[in-house]
């Protein structure tokens, strides 16, 4: 099952990427394409969401995946919330 | 809660109220890393004249037996990655054969991915100019997706498995350089029909090679070291199959 690896790599990505964004927020959702010809299970990458972010500051968000045509398997982007509260 | 089955699929999220939202658009390619440690493998063995080819199967196919031949007879030096999940007997086989080995135990892992490969080299640390072959997990699925930082992709297919597997197993055989058919030793027994295998190979990978060949009896062997001379060549690799280059003389 390769979608498990992938979906660590999927978590390390949006960690480095936003590390200077995460303090004092919340990942709701994760937006991610994978392509029909990209020989990626898109179900079997939802499945193990809850089990791969756990522990992470990703833990708790959802995995909105969109297909596409092509082989194409990105992170397209993130939304993140920001308590009022905290402001 | 979902009103199928009551799994919580589409729950809602109660905490963005009192919140704002903001989309950070991040555009990255999941394999981005992989592919530049691949990168990376690829140009450190291109500066030692060192030619990779990732060598992909089912389970039982005849990876290690081919492999255990071509060290015995090829005159090169060959060096290999062992991919499995468990044990070490296939390093153990390579060794035996006197060649240069190191497993990789990839665990609940199901392919080699190139920070494997990477840390691999650094332990195999393979001459200039050898062979360098990465074994990898047995399996037709998974492995087709990841670059190890080899130079070609070998796919090996044994006659007892049917012609029928290139369009079952599409993306590995869609990303093969070479595909091996090995046990010919045992078309008089089963019912492939190498013409179909071939057809349908080409049609996922236009215009591939199709080798027929049994480790075994020896049979096709040398159109094998052949294929390894050539792509060694093709790669600016200094591999030469010394038979090849005696007959040529």
């Amino acid at each position: 099952m390769h979608e498990l690896s992938l979906t660590e790599s999927l978590v390390d990505v949006v960690e480095e990427r936003l590390a200077g964004d995460l303090a004092g927020r919340t990942v709701v959702t994760v937006h991610l394409r994978v392509g029909r010809e990209a020989g990626v299970m898109a179900d079997a990458m939802a499945f193990c969401w809850d089990v791969v972010t756990a522990a992470t500051p990703l833990a708790g968000s959802r995995l909105e995946i969109e297909e596409t045509a092509g082989d194409e398997l990105a992170l397209a982007s993130v939304e993140l919330l920001k308590e009022e509260s905290g402001v | 809660m979902c009103d199928t089955c009551g799994c919580g699929d589409t729950a809602t999220i109660g905490t963005l109220t009192g919140g704002t939202v903001e989309t950070v658009a991040v555009e990255e390619r999941l394999l981005a890393k992989n592919d530049d440690l691949a990168a990376h493998v690829r140009a450190s063995l291109d500066e030692r004249g060192i030619v990779a080819l990732n060598l992909m199967s089912s389970p039982g196919a005849g990876k290690t037996s081919l492999l255990e031949r071509t060290i015995a007879e090829l005159d090169a030096s060959v060096c290999v990655i062992e991919g499995d999940q468990e044990t070490s007997y296939d390093a153990d086989r390579i060794r035996a054969a006197g060649a240069r080995a190191v497993q990789v135990n990839t665990g609940a892992g199901c392919h080699l991915d190139a920070r494997m490969v990477h840390d691999a080299l650094h332990e195999l640390d393979p001459l200039p100019g050898s062979l360098l072959v990465v074994e990898n997990v047995g399996n037709l699925v998974c492995p087709a997706l990841f670059d190890v930082g080899e130079h070609a992709k070998v796919v090996v297919i044994s006659v007892t498995e049917g012609d029928d597997k290139p369009l079952k197993y599409p993306h590995m055989f869609a990303a093969a350089d070479l595909v091996v058919v090995n046990k010919t030793d045992l078309l008089p027994y089963v019912d492939l029909d190498l013409d179909r295998l071939s057809a349908q190979a080409r049609a996922v990978r236009p215009g591939v090679e199709v080798l027929p060949l049994s480790v075994r009896t020896g049979e096709g062997m040398d159109r094998w070291y052949e294929w390894i001379a050539a792509t060694g060549s093709a790669y600016g690799g200094e591999v030469r199959d010394a038979r090849v280059d005696t007959v040529r003389a």
